[in-house]
């Protein structure tokens, strides 16, 4: 044991927040139910939490609540024609006399429905989860590094509380182009509904694919990946002591021939033997 | 601002012709200006003018309403055929929630004379447009004339004022060429009925 | 809360680990330990020029050498083997070096003609010179020495308090005072920076240390 370095619980919680910074994903996918095409966009990322050291023969660095949160921009993209009927107007008819020719009654005008709709939503979420560390040494080539591998842990994303501010954007942007049609005012409200409707039945399956694809998608996570270790404490095993002065002078090197880690007093230690 | 030409009709837009003698017509559906017939398809559609109608002024009306066929690309009437009398008139427009099909015309011929062609429309032939958006449109018969239809947004009106309204088509007459009254005013949702009491190959449009 | 006692972070270096930087030190800058004038070869990559001293009224110079073994360190607790010498004792918080000084003489060598001395032609080529060495064995103790670096670092040494020559006799005193100085000189070169004592894990503010006790140097800090 040539040196020794010593992390307390705050200290490994600073080494961790730094690691919890580089932490953070990016995904996309888009699917269909019936007339609606939802795309989604997620974005997560890591951070507060409290270390606890857990003493060897465990030797378990134990992340208490650490927040996990991000935003999911999701896209919902609908044609107004597969789900309305066609709609012709006026809803009476309309005739004029004309001289020479007679009572003549103008045709209605059957209304197209807009090229589909795209409605952005954002959708925040946040939750809070613990999740147990085991610690280990690996040879890295040109460095040592003591690594955290996570437990299995479990994970549940709710977006089914979102589904009140999805309703109310799609029926204030429905509303909105409807009352861009003449004739139709007594019957926006119900047009509205009928959108609605069809949402209704598959609302609950879209928020559930959504909350899925969040939830692997933190999964990905190096961090919460179980078979990739993530380096907490990072030693390279050439140490340059002195560095080079001109010829007379070479660089002083100490190289780390072994990295012992284990936890202890709820310090992690770290144990060097130089060559 | 609607797109408004009597040369290119659309959905918003209707087209009445008188038939003031007995005979057996047959007219194509168009989409080119004139003089290009021989380059468009040549599929007729038959009315059969019967000579039992009832005097000028008192005929019957007869829609025929064209669906547009995405495939074939080309508007298929309903009826195909039609059976009338002296003093009945035709009535053709679109119904169709397709918002791409393009603008169309209507010419018909007997005994191979060209007798009614919506791109020139004849004496007592109709025009009808439903305004969907407000604006001020500015018009020329002709390409001589001038005329103007204000339309104002249904937005601002309540329900039944704008029903009221709209259960009303006014009545522009077109006579050498001049609209009468050269100034009228709407809300969206009304149409506008040109008739023109007196003229050949009349046209209608906006002035841009 | 042992090691690290509230503070973040805690790092210590073993005296053996010290000792094999040293080692690696002595292999890889030798000048740092060898000394000559010309004539022992001073001036290369591996030895650093001394200059003759001149002798008073003899109108030449002597050509000498100075090589010091490799040094070794014990931190308090002193070591079962260690023979420090009194009056040196290994107290709290400190360290003691140990190492072997070789000085050599070229003696009986006219090395150099000077103006207005007396000067023997015939004898001009003439020289036997006798290499006369005398090892000198050091005992020193310290204590560990902290200096601002930069904002955000440090270098941690080592500075010696007292110091023993043993085996000069009257000159004792004289090069006990050449030698002081000469071994904080080395022991300034071999200074670390904080960043290097935590071996480059992650970066340290120092706030407590350095402290040499249980073998050890040891520092406490924050981790930034």
């Amino acid at each position: 044991m040539d040196a020794t370095i010593a992390v307390s619980e705050g200290g490994a919680n600073q080494l961790m927040q730094k690691l919890l910074a580089g932490e953070s994903i990016s995904k996309s996918d888009s699917a269909s139910w019936g007339p609606f095409t939802v795309g989604y966009n997620v974005n997560v990322a890591l951070s507060g939490g409290t270390i606890e050291l857990v003493d060897a023969p465990l030797n378990i660095v134990r992340l208490h609540n650490l927040n996990i949160a991000g935003n999911v921009g999701v896209f919902f993209t609908f044609d107004l024609g597969q789900i309305l009927p066609k709609i012709c107007i006026p809803p009476f008819q309309v005739c004029v006399d004309i001289p020479f020719i007679g009572t003549v009654c103008t045709p209605q005008v059957c209304i197209p429905w807009p090229p589909p709709i795209t409605i952005p939503i954002n959708l925040p979420f946040s939750v809070n989860v613990s999740a147990d560390f085991g610690l280990s040494v690996k040879d890295a080539g040109s460095n040592w590094e003591v690594d955290l591998l996570v437990f299995p842990f479990s994970l549940f994303i709710d977006l089914s509380p979102m589904a009140g501010a999805i309703i109310n954007q799609i029926e204030t942007t429905v509303d909105g182009i409807l009352n861009g049609i003449p004739l139709i005012g007594g019957l926006i409200a119900w047009l509205v509904n009928m959108v609605l409707g069809a949402l209704s039945g598959v609302l609950s399956a879209i928020l559930s694919t959504i909350s899925s694809f969040i939830h692997d998608v933190i999964l990905l996570l190096d961090l919460f990946s179980p078979t990739i270790p993530v380096p907490l404490l990072t030693f390279a095993k050439t140490q340059a002591m002195l560095p080079a002065g001109g010829p007379p002078d070479p660089e002083v090197d100490i190289t780390i021939a072994a990295l012992g880690a284990t936890i202890n007093d709820h310090e992690l230690v770290a144990t060097a033997d130089f060559a | 601002m609607d797109f408004l030409n009597s040369q290119q009709l659309t959905y918003q837009d209707g087209y009445l012709h008188v038939f003031r003698s007995p005979g057996i017509y047959e007219y194509r559906i168009l989409f080119l200006p004139p003089g290009y017939e021989n380059s468009e398809s040549d599929t007729r559609y038959t009315i059969n003018v019967g000579k039992d109608g009832s005097e000028a002024g008192k005929g019957s009306q007869h829609d025929v309403v064209l669906h547009w066929n995405a495939d074939q690309h080309a508007y298929l009437p309903d009826p195909e055929s039609v059976t009338a009398q002296v003093h009945d008139y035709v009535l053709w427009h679109v119904e169709t929630d397709t918002p791409a099909a393009p603008p169309y015309s209507i010419r018909g011929e007997s005994d191979a004379r060209t007798v009614f062609d919506s791109r020139g429309m004849g004496q007592h032939d109709v025009l009808t447009h439903m305004f969907l958006l407000p604006g001020e449109y500015h018009y020329r018969v002709n390409n001589k004339a001038e005329g103007v239809v204000l339309v104002a947004s249904h937005k601002n009106l309540p329900y039944e004022v704008h029903a009221e309204r709209a259960s009303k088509a006014p009545l522009v007459h077109i006579a050498g060429g001049i609209p009468n009254p050269e100034s009228i005013e709407i809300v969206t949702g009304q149409t506008i009925v040109w008739f023109v009491e007196k003229g050949e190959h009349v046209t209608v449009s906006l002035i841009k | 809360m042992a090691l690290t006692a509230g503070h973040a972070a805690y790092a210590a270096l073993h005296e053996d680990g010290l000792n094999k930087f040293i080692r690696n030190v002595y292999l890889v800058r030798p000048h740092y330990f060898h000394y000559a004038t010309s004539l022992f070869g001073g001036g290369s990559t591996s030895i650093d020029l001394l200059s003759p001293i001149d002798v008073p009224g003899l109108g030449s110079v002597i050509q000498y050498s100075i090589a010091i073994s490799q040094p070794v360190i014990d931190f308090v607790p002193e070591d079962a083997g260690s023979t420090l010498p009194a009056p040196l004792t290994l107290g709290l918080d400190q360290f003691s070096i140990t190492a072997e000084v070789q000085f050599c003489i070229a003696c009986g060598l006219i090395d150099k003609r000077k103006p207005g001395t007396f000067f023997n032609e015939d004898r001009a080529s003439e020289w036997s010179p006798k290499r006369l060495c005398t090892v000198l064995h050091l005992w020193a103790v310290g204590h560990p020495t902290v200096e601002p670096l930069s904002m955000t670092d440090k270098l941690i040494g080592l500075q010696i308090d007292q110091i023993v020559v043993k085996n000069i006799c009257d000159l004792e005193q004289i090069v006990e005072c050449i030698a002081k100085d000469m071994v904080n000189a080395l022991l300034a070169k071999l200074q670390q920076k904080v960043s290097e004592l935590v071996l480059g894990a992650f970066g340290l503010m120092l706030a407590a240390g350095p402290e040499i006790s249980d073998d050890q140097l040891k520092i406490w800090g924050d981790i930034v």
